[in-house]
């Protein structure tokens, strides 16, 4: 379906690029992509890799522009991949080809208009966006280059700035006809044994009432400092498990929720200070809801942090992370009308507290990150480490090196350590701790 | 009566002699008018080697505006090639107080991120041009001395003045790294031919070469250098900046200076 929806979409491409090219000194397209191939071995030898890979892949991107006139354009981004995977008890093969963008784009000075698939990431944070509503991660696409997880949807965005685009203010509306859906891994701890369970939830229809989603911010962007505020409806990409009692079965599901949020950025002395933060308000997760204490609550989500370069070429930011939920209820607190059912709900609130990392009420945690970059070495080398302090420490460290051989063409090596409490959400993955190889080449 | 027509004359060719020999500051301020194009727009290419290595060229279109305080500039470069780097943005806001604004759109992240004020030092995109070789100069920043007038050595037929410039104040010293500047100004069209940059701790660092100095805009006597050459002297590594397809006066909106500007669809 994937592959008949890009072809379709190339050819749409193909026939716009010959019937609308009618300012030939304003047209122009491009043709680009990346090949590249990843290897991940795991650290720790478990019977669960018979293989002794966790994945080995092959993807290609491949990216046309086409701009029909001064105000016109398209773009579209297809990928093709190959992989052999063993993320679960067996190793898989598959060959999937998909369309990460497709869109056609109308802009002047004032406006911008996008309608079609498109990635639409908002937020200024390093890593955890507390505001990027609109886009999700699968995380069981194993890539050092975290972008490449990102998914996006079919939506129109529209972006003004009054007077003739030379406001500082800016605001952008969003319309999403269907939302993404993260995929995470799910490490053991969180399957209930006994119950049947479905791990990943099935792919929501377009254009349904529960489906959609919209959004809008508002920016004030100085060239010193710029902080916006944004507003949204849709649904938690993240999904959650819920016990459906007639059929005996545990089954994922995407709530609906609201969020207000806003960042900003400034520059002060030779720093650059973030913060990110938004409240999210689950439809289900207020007190008086069915699945009050089984899925997540309300809570409010922020980051803070700072960014310094040392001697030139080193690369520093450290984040403060800081999640409050409001009305939490422990999932050991919770009782049903009966207690099987109370062991049941017990174990799926487990999972969700799990899997969204809501395991108590407040969560304090903090991301670092130092990196070497001189853009006239071929080197560059990064280390970035997100961990949780509160009641069980766990954590993620993730060291790479790359290395430009020719122009386009790059070797990276790195690793994937989770640890710490393995009844926490990182500590949980030790298990999918890895080393990995990858040989990028960009055309 | 003749005798006052003598003193008369005396006093003229004394005050024109006096006119001539132009202070240092003054000689700048003639260079900054020289080069101060209200707008301009240009295809570029920065080829960086060294003298192992064959240059590596990226290719990208430049737009540049004069602010409305008729001093400080807008600049906005836009990626082409290589691949690596299609679509990167940088904007570049200079500012009264020394302290540059700089922005750089990554197109993979689809996101914007500020440049700190101790980065603009660094190579801009690999080159030997830092971020602040890039943005320019003005006469503010800097306090000047005139070490005097040397032929040039592009064209020996015209006189170079040697202007010794020193950062003003430690914002314009962090955001460039440099103790001094040399540089040798066309007595002719008062554009820089040749220039000596050296690191805080008075060791010379890079030495610039500008030619194919072309005058650009004829109704308003401004100069462009289309071709410039910078070395570092430390590692032999060189940069080569040349401009073609060159605009000016085109009617660059100031709505691409912006930070809305720099993720559209380009």
């Amino acid at each position: 379906m994937r592959v008949k929806t890009l072809a379709i979409t190339f050819l749409f491409a193909f026939f716009c690029a010959n019937s609308f090219a009618e300012e030939p000194s304003e047209s122009s397209s491009s043709f680009r992509g990346r090949i590249y191939t990843d290897q991940y071995f795991p650290v720790y030898s478990s019977a669960t890799y018979a293989s002794g890979i966790l994945q080995s892949s092959i993807s290609a991107w491949l990216d046309f522009q086409n701009k029909f006139s001064k105000n016109t354009s398209i773009q579209i981004v297809g990928e093709g991949d190959a992989f052999l995977r063993s993320l679960s008890d067996t190793t898989e093969s598959s060959f999937s080809g998909k369309l990460r963008e497709g869109f056609f784009a109308y802009q002047n000075d004032s406006f911008e208009l996008r309608v079609g698939q498109q990635i639409i990431p908002w937020g200024k944070s390093d890593g955890v966006n507390p505001t990027d509503y609109f886009t999700a991660k699968d995380y069981t696409l194993l890539n050092p280059d975290d972008e490449v997880r990102r998914t996006g949807a079919p939506a129109a965005m529209l972006n003004f700035t009054p007077e003739k685009g030379t406001s500082p203010l800016n605001f952008i509306g969003v319309f999403q006809a269907v939302y993404p859906q993260t995929k995470l891994l799910i490490p053991d701890q969180a399957i209930p044994s006994g119950i049947q369970f479905q791990k990943y939830p099935m792919a929501p229809t377009p254009f349904q009432q529960d489906t959609i989603e919209f959004g809008g911010k508002l920016a004030y962007l100085k060239n010193d400092f710029d902080l916006s505020v944004s507003a949204f409806r849709g649904v938690n990409h993240f999904s959650q498990y819920i016990y459906n009692i007639p059929t005996n079965q545990i089954t994922p599901i995407n709530i609906q929720q609201t969020a207000v949020g806003g960042d900003a950025s400034f520059t002060a002395g030779s720093s650059v200070f973030r913060i990110e933060t938004a409240y999210i308000i689950p439809d289900n997760g207020k007190e008086n809801t069915d699945l009050y204490g089984l899925v997540q609550p309300t809570h409010w989500d922020t980051s803070l942090g700072i960014e310094h370069t040392f001697f030139d070429d080193i690369h520093t930011q450290v984040q403060v992370l800081y999640r409050y939920h409001i009305a939490y209820l422990d999932p050991s607190l919770y009782n049903a009308f009966n207690p099987l059912l109370t062991q049941i709900q017990r174990s799926v609130a487990h999972a969700n507290g799990l899997l969204l990392n809501f395991q108590r009420q407040d969560n304090i945690g903090a991301t670092f990150r130092i990196g070497y970059s001189n853009e006239t070495s071929p080197w560059t080398a990064d280390l970035f480490l997100i961990g949780y302090f509160a009641q069980g420490q766990d954590y993620l460290l993730r060291p790479q090196v790359s290395y430009k051989l020719v122009e386009g063409f790059k070797l990276l090596a790195g690793g994937e350590f989770y640890g710490g409490d393995e009844s926490r959400p990182l500590g949980a993955l030790k298990k999918n701790s890895s080393v990995f190889f990858e040989g990028k080449y960009v055309f | 009566m003749n005798k006052l027509y003598g003193i008369l004359i005396l006093t003229f060719i004394t005050s024109s002699f006096a006119k001539a020999e132009l202070s240092a500051k003054e000689i700048m301020i003639k260079n900054e008018d020289a080069r101060k194009v209200q707008e301009f727009e240009s295809r570029s290419k920065l080829g960086t080697g060294s003298p192992s290595e064959k240059p590596k060229i990226k290719d990208f279109t430049l737009w540049r505006k004069v602010q409305q305080d008729g001093i400080h500039n807008s600049t906005l470069t836009r990626f082409h090639a290589p691949a690596e780097v299609r679509d990167e943005g940088i904007l570049i806001i200079e500012n009264p107080s020394g302290k540059n604004d700089v922005l750089l759109y990554l197109p993979n992240f689809k996101k914007t991120r500020r440049v700190e004020s101790q980065q603009q030092s660094g190579s801009f995109m690999g080159s030997v041009f830092s971020y602040s070789d890039i943005a320019t100069p003005h006469v503010e920043d800097y306090e000047y001395k005139n070490l005097g007038t040397e032929k040039c050595s592009g064209d020996p037929k015209i006189n170079c003045y040697k202007i010794e410039s020193t950062p003003a104040n430690e914002d314009v010293k962090e955001r460039t790294k440099y103790s001094r500047t040399i540089a040798w100004v066309r007595s002719d069209n008062f554009m820089i031919e040749s220039a000596e940059y050296y690191q805080l701790d008075g060791k010379l660092w890079k030495k610039l070469t500008a030619s194919e100095i072309k005058m650009v805009d004829t109704k308003n006597h401004k100069w462009l250098a289309h071709f410039m050459s910078i070395t570092n002297q430390l590692t032999q590594e060189f940069t080569e900046l040349r401009f073609s397809d060159v605009k000016v006066n085109s009617g660059i909106s100031n709505a691409i200076f912006t930070q809305q500007n720099l993720e559209k669809v380009k």
